[in-house]
């Protein structure tokens, strides 16, 4: 089928349980835990580059490393293209891995210091037998070239790279065992604005190129609104809004992403932001609000905000998780 | 119009180091009127933060001032000794920094760190330091001054600890604010607050602000004036409406074309080609010439004297984007 | 980029503490190996006619009350101490990276067991476990190599761990999981060279505190036996004689403070040249 999405996750769930004193443990006091992901679905389609968008402790990481298997989900399902990977066993596990690889948001710590860029890259090649044994300084030397990068990097080692390049050389690695997703954790937010667009640009030529499907995680809406044809907005743990990108910039549909669109300073000395700023900070994911998550900050909150928000449905594949979706749309921009 | 609030001129900063000095900042000049806000942005290695941090001589390491001056209020700080400089740091020049959790003492209480500046100045009498302390925590907008000021800063949130800092830095009622990178850290709905804050302290309290920030977007928001500033030198100055509108330095065009701006959506970024120099290595000429579009024969010569533009400002550039041009080429 | 490829091999490149370490290892080493068999000498007959003779040509450090020369005999005790240091520190080194490692990576029941473990063994104080074990054991020098076993791999395996769970946290060792790569392969590629350094490092400056060690015990009758021409027993030959001949204990603990320079010097030269440079470029 050539329809199906190529990631498909239902109602994910994932806590985080916190450590609890000892005394409060024969006390019988229930464990709390970290909701880090709750009831979380999402599908991106093959070729497709989707943008997960969310301020720090929204749990956007948490689901970047739960589509990798890097963590174990505590409930849902996680479908790649068509396989349920919180199922299969550990053999058939590492041969889906390979097909989705990570490109990590810190540049310094995403390489080994003591491995040089040519190992780094062809390790995994000559592993898992991509290539040719002789063929593979070949393969690494075009990787390099492919992400900008000149084929004497391969024998560098980090430290000798800039982190626009170490960064470069992350996504080289990530695509030396030609993955279908390719999941990027704030994969240009380490970089200075000029560097940024280098990288982006790049990320943007490899997916047309390659056809690689992108889920890209990232606090930034601009770089979001750049690169990405559908967007994901999380709010504590949940997802609040999904849908096409130019929809749910132009038409937000739920108050959060409303908020989160007017408090990006915009390059535009003209548009200084006559919206006040939302007030408050994130409550705590440990005891997050009862009914919609974001009542507590959210300026349009009413007494029905404290009864779980429905899934609104929207045109053209938008929807948002909110009592009065519909309405926000209309008092819009 | 009366004589600038800070008046920084020809100042040059650097590290000595075997093979000679090391220039940080190179010839920088500009000047800051009471109650401006003043923005310096640039990308990391530029010299924004070396700049102001030399303006109250916090250098990090070996680093030190070479030349120029920095005149505020009629005292040149960068030949202060540490007795002069010592009253106007806190009461003359307060400072914000990018971490608040680093800039503020883990193990004093926050209320005790906002009255150790009134402690050590000495210009408020000791009974009335509570009451002092706590204005500016309403001033600063947070909430339940009683609680916070017994608080300890792990015990904030982000967006909680740079309002402390902020009240830090405000309780001796500087004339000047330094804020470096303030809400780099920070979330984007956070940001938004301490930037509407900072702007409207300025307003209520008559203090100009120099705003360091790698952010074209809060300079756009916070600032009245702008200095562009690439390898060590500033290459354009402009009143911020200038700056967006019609940028003449081909650094700042690049820079413009360099953001994700929400009306290019999916039109191509042009990102500048290469990196900026290594400061020891710095070309001889411009030092934007290798990664610059316009480059001619004469721009690797000699560094490009001031040209001043029409309506404040300027820019250093033997081929400068035309004035009245839009942002980009293509836009 | 714009830097020249560094050779990490070339010597140019050590840094200095690190090539006068180095150096001064390599001399003590040829003392101990070829020393001895230039010695026209016997560092155990005794000469009573030479008995307590002042440094001079003939004995460049003296005699003791036994007539035997000092010089001779602390050219021989350089292979008793040399070994004392190698046999203390190897198992030790061997033992504690390898569950410091194992308690580190895999974590869960390993960890809890093997972490009580060091518990318990740094309950006592290292020296009075060590003479504790000693004198259950008997005295003699292999006696003390078990003692030190059993007590020093407590600090490897805890210096292992901690760096290993560092280690692991970082975004390489999780995109070589992603990659598809084994444990095992993992471990030894990814995770072991990036936390030996650590442990190699303690290991230098543990070298000098076992040679005190040994010197100790030696002295205390606990470790090397007489006639041994350890130096920690010549300076106990030496210690009655002390004010008339200062030289019998006097160059011995030369030896040692030199020895223990010369480790501290390579282990901190060490401690350099294999820091990742993790600075930013």
């Amino acid at each position: 089928m050539a329809d199906r999405p190529l990631l498909a996750v239902e109602a994910l769930d994932k806590y985080f349980p916190l450590r609890r004193s000892l005394v409060a443990g024969m006390m019988g006091h229930p464990r709390r835990r970290v909701q880090a992901a709750k009831e979380v679905s999402f599908a991106i389609g093959k070729g497709e580059s989707f943008g997960l968008v969310g301020e720090s402790g929204c749990g956007k990481t948490t689901l970047g490393r739960l589509v990798l298997g890097l963590l174990p989900p505590d409930g849902g399902v996680i479908r790649f293209d068509g396989q349920d990977i919180t199922k299969v066993e550990p053999t058939a596990r590492r041969a889906l891995r390979r097909q989705m690889q990570m490109v990590f948001q810190d540049p310094y710590s995403s390489l080994n210091p003591r491995i040089r860029i040519g190992s780094a890259i062809g390790e995994p090649i000559r592993l898992h037998g991509i290539v040719p044994p002789d063929e593979v300084a070949g393969e690494v030397a075009r990787l390099l070239e492919r992400v900008g990068l000149p084929a004497s990097a391969a024998s560098r080692y980090p430290s000798e790279l800039s982190g626009g390049q170490r960064q470069r050389v992350g996504i080289a690695r990530a695509l030396s065992v030609r993955p279908k997703l390719l999941v990027a954790d704030e994969a240009v937010s380490g970089l200075d604005v000029s560097v940024r667009a280098q990288v982006l640009n790049l990320l943007a030529d490899l997916r047309r190129d390659l056809g690689l499907t992108l889920m890209f995680i990232s606090h930034d809406l601009g770089v979001i609104e750049y690169l990405c044809e559908t967007v994901g907005v999380m709010y504590l743990g949940t997802m609040v809004e999904y849908g096409p990108t130019s929809a749910v910039f132009a038409r937000p549909a739920h108050p959060y992403t409303r908020a989160l669109l007017a408090s990006i300073p915009r390059a535009d000395p003209s548009a200084v932001g006559q919206e006040t700023p939302l007030a408050g900070e994130p409550p705590s994911p440990v005891d997050p609000p009862s009914g919609c998550p974001f009542r507590t900050r959210c300026p349009s909150a009413r007494p029905l905000c404290e009864t779980p928000p429905p899934r609104v449905m929207l045109p053209g594949g938008h929807w948002a998780v909110c009592h009065f979706a519909t309405e926000v749309v209309r008092n819009g921009r | 119009m009366t004589s600038p609030l800070l008046a920084v001129e020809h100042l040059a900063i650097g590290i000595p180091g075997g093979e000679g000095t090391v220039a940080l900042v190179e010839d920088v000049s500009f000047t800051v009127r009471a109650g401006e806000a003043y923005g310096i942005v640039g990308e990391s290695g530029c010299g924004k933060s070396t700049t102001i941090r030399a303006i109250i001589r916090l250098l990090a390491g070996r680093a030190g001032i070479t030349s120029g001056s920095i005149r505020f209020d009629g005292q040149d700080l960068a030949r202060a000794d540490e007795a002069t400089l010592r009253p106007l740091r806190g009461a003359g020049i307060g400072m914000i920094f990018q971490d608040p959790l680093t800039a503020l003492n883990p193990v004093l209480t926050v209320g005790r760190q906002i009255t150790e500046g009134l402690r050590y100045h000495g210009t408020v009498p000791s009974r009335e330091r509570r009451a002092r302390m706590q204005e500016v925590m309403r001033l600063v907008g947070l909430p339940d001054p009683a609680r916070i000021a017994a608080s300890y800063p792990h015990e904030l949130s982000g967006g909680q600890r740079q309002r402390a800092a902020i009240a830090i830095a405000l309780v001796c009622s500087p004339r000047l604010l330094l804020a470096d990178e303030p809400t780099t850290a920070l979330d984007v709905t956070i940001q938004a607050q301490i930037l509407k804050l900072l702007s409207d302290l300025r307003h209520r309290l008559g203090m100009a602000l120099i705003l360091v920030t790698h952010d074209l977007g809060v300079v756009a928001q916070t600032c009245d004036r702008v200095a562009v500033m690439y390898s060590g030198r500033i290459v354009e100055e402009a009143p911020i409406a200038r700056i967006f509108a019609a940028p003449r330095h081909p650094y700042t065009v690049a820079l413009l074309n360099s953001i994700p701006r929400g009306t290019r959506a999916h039109h191509p970024l042009h990102p500048i080609a290469g990196m900026p120099p290594d400061p020891a290595e710095r070309p001889r000429g411009c030092s934007f010439a290798p990664r610059c579009p316009n480059m001619q024969p004469a721009c690797e010569r000699a560094f490009p004297g001031w040209t001043a533009a029409a309506g404040g400002g300027g820019f250093a550039c033997y081929h400068p984007a035309p004035g009245q041009a839009e942002a980009s080429p293509d836009g | 980029m714009r830097r020249g490829l560094r050779a990490r091999g070339s010597l140019q490149r050590w840094p200095r503490n690190l090539k006068l370490g180095v150096g001064l290892m390599i001399a003590w080493i040829l003392v101990a190996v070829f020393g001895p068999m230039l010695l026209p000498g016997n560092p155990t007959t005794m000469d009573l006619m030479n008995s307590l003779h002042p440094p001079s040509l003939a004995f460049p450090f003296g005699t003791d009350n036994l007539g035997r020369g000092v010089f001779t005999r602390v050219v021989y005790g350089s292979r008793i101490d040399l070994q004392i240091a190698l046999f203390c520190v190897v198992p030790a080194f061997v033992i504690g990276t390898m569950v410091g490692m194992s308690a580190g990576y895999f974590g869960g029941t390993t960890d809890v067991v093997s972490m009580r473990l060091v518990d318990v063994a740094v309950a006592f104080p290292f020296f009075v476990a060590v003479i504790a074990i000693v004198a259950v054991l008997g005295p003699g020098l292999k006696n003390m190599y078990i003692a030190v076993a059993c007590v020093g791999w407590v600090s490897y395996a805890r210096i292992t761990r901690a760096e290993i769970l560092v280690v692991k946290q970082t975004d390489y060792v999780q995109a070589a999981r992603l990659l598809g790569f084994s444990d095992r392969r993992i471990l030894a590629r990814h995770i072991l060279p990036n936390v030996i350094v650590q442990a190699l490092v303690y290991a230098t400056s543990d070298a000098v505190l076992d040679i005190f060690l040994g010197s100790s015990l030696g002295w205390l009758g606990l470790g090397a036996q007489p006639p041994l021409p350890e130096w920690g027993l010549i300076i106990a030959d030496g210690y009655s004689f002390v004010s008339q001949a200062p030289w019998i204990s006097g160059f011995p603990g030369l030896a040692i403070v030199l020895l223990a320079v010369s480790l501290s010097l390579l282990g901190d030269g060490l401690a350099d040249a294999l820091r990742p440079e993790l600075g930013r470029a």
